[in-house]
């Protein structure tokens, strides 16, 4: 096991090896995410129960808790990618914090989002300065200072620097927003899934949130590969490798996958 | 199925506004982050494409200005 890991840290530096075996995890994890999210995207509009007292505005919790989760993930992800980066150098870390800031943002504000929609009916207000969803548009606010300190410092490498310490100081955001509903009794409610108890809802409300929680890291995992392999063909490009490939599958706009 | 009729389904019985508006804008989400890595990566290999052929044209040129005389000389 302890070789099979370091024999994996060690592949992990080669950004040509990456592109490759990418390229075979996409291949499946992209068709499962999919199916997973039109599984439990029907199901939970179509055969989940109405809630008791929500009605169906409820079933906007199988858009916006996947969605807060995932928001989050990626957060941690680019963080540990942050330290990665830092005290090992990888080249990987920094394209995978690099590709996975806009990810993360549009996760952010398509939970906001769901979670602004669904407090009409259920709320009656659309935004509330709740400790929940306050921490969540700061995390927003935080990937967006991601995105913009890249853009802003002109040497990559620095730059890369700097995306990373941001990403692990902004990290203590995570911890707020899940303990918010614990620390301070407001509005949002609280978790949907413990590790510690069964759910507070009947199996065929919480299975299809789970296939859909699923689905939504499957699909995030396909996208980040995919978009971390276009990053190495642009930075490697005056390498050996990369210009055969470019000249064996550049042709054809369409052809090259 | 937790609905009569489909046009229950679209009714979501007075939410439909909320519950249609959020699912729309997942698939817009979803959808957006399927595709721009794909067209990058696309646009990418066929801009270098081009980046080496437009080298490889100028190599050629290069070549058959510079050495092309004189190799004429050298022959005759």
């Amino acid at each position: 096991m302890w070789t099979w890991i370091k024999q994996l840290w060690h592949k992990l530096g080669s950004p040509r090896w990456f592109y490759d075996i990418a390229a075979s995890w996409i291949r499946w994890l992209l068709p499962i995410g999919i199916l997973c999210i039109v599984a439990g995207f029907v199901w939970g509009l179509a055969f989940a129960p109405p809630d008791y007292q929500q009605g169906n505005s409820f079933r906007i919790i199988y858009v916006h808790v996947p969605s807060a989760m995932l928001a989050q993930s990626i957060f941690i992800t680019m963080g540990i990618a942050g330290v990665i980066l830092l005290v090992w150098r990888m080249k990987l870390a920094d394209m995978v914090i690099k590709i996975a800031a806009p990810i993360g943002a549009s996760f952010t504000a398509l939970a906001l989002a769901s979670g602004a929609i669904w407090g009409v009916p259920t709320w009656g207000t659309w935004w509330v300065w709740d400790a929940r969803t306050t921490a969540m548009l700061v995390l927003l606010f935080l990937y967006f200072g991601v995105i913009a300190l890249r853009q802003a410092i002109a040497r990559e490498e620095t730059a890369g620097k700097a995306c990373a310490i941001l990403a692990i100081v902004g990290m203590i955001d995570i911890p707020i927003i899940k303990y918010s509903v614990n620390w301070w009794l407001t509005l949002h409610q609280g978790a949907t899934f413990r590790l510690t108890a069964a759910p507070a809802m009947p199996p065929e409300m919480w299975i299809p949130l789970l296939i859909t929680v699923i689905g939504f890291y499957a699909f995030f995992v396909a996208v980040l590969f995919q978009g971390v392999r276009g990053e190495i063909l642009r930075r490697e490009h005056r390498t050996r490798w990369v210009s055969e490939l470019v000249a064996q599958r550049g042709a054809l706009p369409g052809a090259a996958s | 199925m937790s609905f009569d009729s489909f046009a229950e389904l679209l009714a979501m019985d007075g939410h439909a506004l909320y519950v249609w508006a959020s699912y729309g804008l997942a698939l817009l989400v979803l959808t957006a982050n399927a595709l721009v890595p794909v067209l990058y990566h696309r646009r990418l290999l066929h801009q270098q494409w081009q980046q080496q052929r437009r080298a490889q044209a100028r190599e050629a040129v290069d070549a058959a200005a510079g050495s092309g005389p004189q190799h004429a000389q050298e022959t005759s």
